[in-house]
Parts: structure tokens; sequence; C-alpha cells
């Protein structure tokens, strides 16, 4: 799957599971950005959108989709892989499209990462026992 | 441009006539991911759930009910798209372009 | 040893989710209500879950994705979303259910109210959650199940005539005393908790939080075959002690002590003692996995992280997610909702909604892209999992009408 050339964008891309470089859950891809190439005028596969804001648009709430879109800026330091905003992974940047979609990016230059990041610092800091690794 | 948006054009061909809605893009890996076909008019389950192009065959009666969905499914060449205004829902086709069945 | 204890996902399942709070409940009821008429069905709903927890746990095995994350990829984001919704909904009444369950069983040995006892429930829940290792969950409250067993010695003893018991279960028929959307109403309500929908939630994210792959294959086919069958068999022995113990008395099921009774009259002190050992074990584990399914189901559509596995630090929206679940309901057990009826409208509604959640499962078994060419579905599996999605979209149908029908069974 992973080298195949043709795909189809409902199947292969949406709603796929989304996985940083070190192979954290980092998100869906909630919708695809295409881009007009100025010579020739073809269409082409710029970005992959991540996040609620782009979720609530694809379910139809647009206003209320762009518009959380909107309020996730700020970026994070990113190393090798920069991105333009939170919410769009050039495709560059996707590594492997399989059962779940590969990223060269870290979960936190997503904005959906702040969410998480906000129940960390709020609320789960405060319980004891938040570190256990519940494994054996 | 978004993908969703794209989802929800109707293709017409340069006479007017309703070819369809989009309900998949068929993309193309060389060198960047192009846009190469648009599939029209088919409602798009069978293909989502990979009854179309994913190689799955089974069960004998989803097969069966899938592939009969998507007899009536289209495919516009890329390329034959006038312009990609997706804002106004609704993608014209150029004089001469080719709908071919699909699947 | 390490065998045994490998098939400790499947019996927790199948004790937690097969026997819960619903089939005790249900089994009872019907038992007590219905003599052997609808045992039929507590066969058919175990094969069918046979059927898809299997395929859940090959996929989970072989691809590692979860159920609700291939709900979210083949349905799309909007059915997946009213999926989210019912589920959710159904899996916070069973939880409800549950955690009155645990509080009820610790009431008949504290004589303390249940309702005093419902948020102690609810934290002892929740630190498991927090805290325990996965497996060592599975195995405690797995093998603390099995004391259900005491319902197939509570059967032998009062020793039936097992030829007419047999021949009873095999010749069903509506009971004069009852009407053909009764019979149907409760025989909707066995199948919905046969097949409850976050039992595939949790094995199959259980199965990723085990760590399966392609080696365990095997362990996944022999947690099944021996999980849910062992599910089948406590049922059909709740059933049976409820049709031969109160039947006769004319004892209808209306509180969870009543599912005891069977146990306490034929193998006395020590039986009841084992039984509510049993109920304890049963109703605690099925709220731990309705409690996490509520984390999975949400994390899995929206692509958080998840899992026990991970520390809380590392899935905080999964953990967040679980503790309000639990919150929740257990206010809204305290309310004092009658925790027979949550119980009896949870499954009911859970087979409403369950093709949305064992489609995309079918679909997915049979792609070779998840699965790799060798293990997609054979024939005959598919062959029996298609006639499984007819009932399921039958029985989806015919929920709602039956339940306006029988004002809820009454």
């Amino acid at each position: 799957m992973a080298h195949d050339r043709v795909l189809h964008a409902t199947l292969d891309l949406l709603d796929r599971q989304l996985r940083d470089r070190n192979g954290v859950l980092c998100g869906n891809v909630d919708d695809v950005e295409i881009e007009i190439d100025d010579a020739s005028g073809q269409p082409y596969v710029a970005s992959i959108v991540t996040g609620p804001g782009a979720l609530a648009y694809r379910l139809g709430l647009r206003r209320l989709g762009t518009w959380l879109e909107r309020a996730s800026t700020g970026l994070h330091d990113a190393g090798d892989a920069p991105l333009d905003d939170r919410i769009h992974v050039p495709i560059e940047f996707v590594t492997s499209i399989g059962p779940t979609i590969e990223l060269a990016i870290h979960a936190k230059q997503l904005a959906s990462y702040d969410t998480e990041q906000w129940w960390v610092d709020h609320v789960i800091t405060h319980i004891p026992g938040n570190d256990s690794r519940a494994t054996e | 441009m978004r993908l969703s948006d794209l989802l929800t054009c109707e293709v017409v061909d340069s006479d007017g006539t309703v070819v369809g809605t989009v309900n998949d893009v068929r993309l193309v890996r060389d060198g960047r991911m192009r846009v190469d076909a648009l599939i029209v008019g088919s409602g798009g389950l069978g293909i989502r759930l990979g009854y179309i192009r994913n190689g799955v065959r089974g069960p004998w009666l989803l097969a069966k009910v899938f592939s009969r969905l998507e007899r009536r499914a289209r495919l516009v060449d890329a390329a034959d798209v006038g312009s990609w205004s997706v804002a106004e829902h609704r993608l014209t086709l150029r004089v001469g372009a080719t709908v071919q069945p699909y699947a | 040893m390490k065998r045994v204890l490998g098939v400790a996902l499947g019996v927790l399942t199948a004790i937690g989710g097969f026997v819960d709070m619903g089939d005790l409940v249900a089994n009872a009821e019907t038992g007590a209500r219905f003599d052997m008429n609808l045992a039929w069905v507590v066969v058919v709903g175990g094969i069918g879950i046979v059927l898809y927890a299997e395929m859940s746990g090959r996929v989970a095995a072989l691809c590692g994705r979860p159920v609700f994350d291939l709900v979210r990829e083949r349905l799309g984001p909007r059915f997946g979303l009213a999926n989210l919704i019912a589920s959710f909904f159904i899996n916070f009444l069973t939880l409800t259910a549950e955690i009155a369950g645990v509080a009820l069983a610790l009431s008949l040995v504290s004589s303390v109210n249940y309702l005093l006892l419902i948020p102690i429930v609810a934290f002892l829940v929740w630190l498991v959650c927090w805290r325990m290792p996965f497996q060592m969950m599975e195995r405690v409250f797995g093998l603390l199940g099995l004391c259900l067993l005491v319902f197939a010695v509570t059967l032998w003893k009062i020793g039936p005539d097992w030829n007419q018991l047999l021949s009873e279960a095999s010749h069903p028929h509506v009971p004069g005393s009852e009407s053909v959307f009764t019979y149907a109403y409760y025989g909707i309500a066995l199948f919905g908790a046969a097949m409850t929908p976050y039992e595939v939630f949790f094995f199959s994210s259980g199965a990723v939080e085990d760590g399966w792959t392609k080696k365990d294959l095997g362990e996944n086919r022999a947690n099944v075959l021996i999980g849910f069958p062992l599910g089948v068999v406590l049922s059909l022995a709740i059933m049976a002690s409820a049709h031969l113990v109160l039947a006769p008395r004319h004892i209808s099921v209306e509180q969870l002590s009543q599912v005891a009774l069977p146990v306490a009259s034929a193998v006395g002190r020590v039986g009841l003692a084992v039984v509510i050992i049993g109920i304890f074990a049963a109703t605690f584990g099925a709220a731990l996995e309705t409690a996490l399914s509520a984390g999975y189901v949400a994390a899995q559509y929206f692509g958080w992280p998840w899992g026990k596995r991970r520390s809380p630090r590392n899935s905080a929206r999964f953990h967040i997610v679980v503790v309000l679940t639990l919150l929740g309901a257990a206010l809204f057990g305290i309310t004092g909702v009658d925790p027979v009826k949550v119980t009896e409208y949870s499954i009911v509604l859970s087979a409403a909604a369950l093709p949305l959640t064992y489609f995309p499962i079918l679909v997915i078994a049979n792609d070779p892209n998840y699965m790799g060419p060798d293990h997609t579905n054979g024939r005959v599996v598919n062959a029996l999992a298609t006639v499984y999605l007819v009932i399921l979209l039958l029985v989806a149908v015919a929920t709602i009408p039956l339940i306006i029908i029988t004002k809820g069974g009454s």
C-alpha cells in the first residue's frame, strides 16, 4: 500500500489515524488541502489538515470550523520539519500511508496537542500517580 | 481548496448537462501527489469501503451490492475540468471532455 | 500457567462483558418469565459475539487498529459521530447499571444502603483504571468472575430432568401468558446483552494494550473460543436456575438479589457467598470495561493517544473522558434510578446500535491491505457473518417499535 502509485483520497487518506515521528498518535486526517499548480493549472495535494477545526468544517459546521482553525495559531520550534501553521502537515512530511499515516513531525507541532497539554497541566499533574506507566 | 469542499461539487459538462457529484478523487504519486481524476456519480460508498479498489472481495453479498451500486460511477480526467471554483459547488468541464465509466 | 493466563482477556471480556449486569438480569428475568423458551437466543447471540470478537481481535493483532478507529475510517465522520454518540450513551447507561450492580452486591454483605456505596464503587473503578496494570486487571477480575460457575453447581444440585430441560430449550414457543411482542422484546434484550458493542470495543482495544501481533492469532482464537462459550454456559445456567426456582414460586426478577436466590436456596450460605463474589467481580469487571470503553471510543474517533499502557500524562484526554464518564454515571446512579430498568434499556438500545459497529469490522476483516493476503475472512466465517449482519439489521429496525408496543416489556 505504502508504495502504491495510485491512491483514492476517501479510501486511503481521509479519517486515517496519524502518528508522529515517535509513533505517538496525534489526530486523524480530518481533511486534505488541494492546491492548483501555477504553471500547469493542475491540482495536487499540498497538505493534510488535522484538528478540531478541520473536523468541524468537514462535519458541516463551517463557520465554527474556520473560527477554530484561526484560533489555533502560534508555532513551536520544529527542527528539521517546520510547519507553516499548526493544522496543515505538508505532504512531504508524510513518510508512509497505510493503516496509519506516519509523519516526520512531532505531535507537539500540531494545535490539537495543546488541549492534551492543557489537561496535563491543569488536571492530570495534580492527581497522584499520574506518572505510573501502567504496564508490567 | 479543501477536499471536503470538492466532495460537494456537482460536475456539469460544457452543455450544462449534469454528470453527477464528486464522490472521490484519484491521486497519482509521481513526484507530487497529483489529482489525477474525479470519480463522479456513484455515492462513493463502495470505494470508501474498499470494495472497488482495495481488493476487498468478501463477503459475497456485500461485494455484490457495492459493485452494483458503483456501476453508475464515472471517471472524469482532472485535465478536463475547466475551472476549479469549488465555492460555487460546481465544476464545469471543457468542451470535448471525455467521461468514461469507472470500475 | 502462562497459557492459562493468556486467555485472561477473553475470560474478563466474557465474564465482565458477556455475563454482566445485563445478562444477569436478562437471563434471570427471562428464565423466571419465559422458562427456557428464549434459551436459543443466548446461543445465537453467543455465536455472533464469537464471530465478531474473533474478527476484531484478528484485525487488532494484524494492523494494530482497534474497532472505533475503523468505525470512523470506514463510515466517515458523520456516521462515525452518530455511532460515537449512540455508543457513548448506551455505554454510559451500562456503566451506571454496573456500578449500581457492584454497590448492590456489596450492600448484600455489608447491609449498607447501596446508594451510599455508589460513590465508593465509582472511586474504586477509577483507581483501577488509573493505576492497575492492564494484565493484572484482566487476571484478577477474570479469575474472580469464575465464581459465577456456582450457577452451574446450583443447577446440578437442583438436579433437574436434563432431558426435559433440553427439550424445552430446543422446542421454543411463546408461553400462553405472554404476547408475541413481549417475547420478541425480551429476545432482543437477550441478544443485545450477548452482543453489547462495548465487548468488541474493549476486546480489540485490550488486544492492542496487550501488544498482540500476528504471533498472537492463536491466543485470539483461544480467548474467543473459551471466553464467550463460557459466558453462554453461565448465562444458560442462570436462566435455567431462575426457571426452576423462581418461576414455580411466581417470583419475577425486579432486584439483583433475586438473581442470587436460586443459588442461596440450592447451595446454601457458601453458595451465596461465592455467587456474591462472582456478581461483584462480573459487575466490577464490566464497570471497568465500560468506563475504559468510554475513553477508547472517544479517543479512537478523534485520534487521541489512548490506553492504560501509557501513563496518564501521555494519554490525558483519554483518562479525562474515563473519569468524567465515571463521575456522571455515579451521579446518575445516586439519583436512585432503578438499576434493573437502566440495565434493560441499555441492552435493548444497544441492539438498535449494533450494525454501525459490527459492519465496519466485517469489511476490514476482508481487506487484504489491513489483514495481509492470508488472514482475511474465510468463506465459512463470511457466510455466517453475513447472516448475522442481516439479523443485526432486522433487530435494529425492530427494536424501537417493540419498546413502544410493549411499553418497555411490561
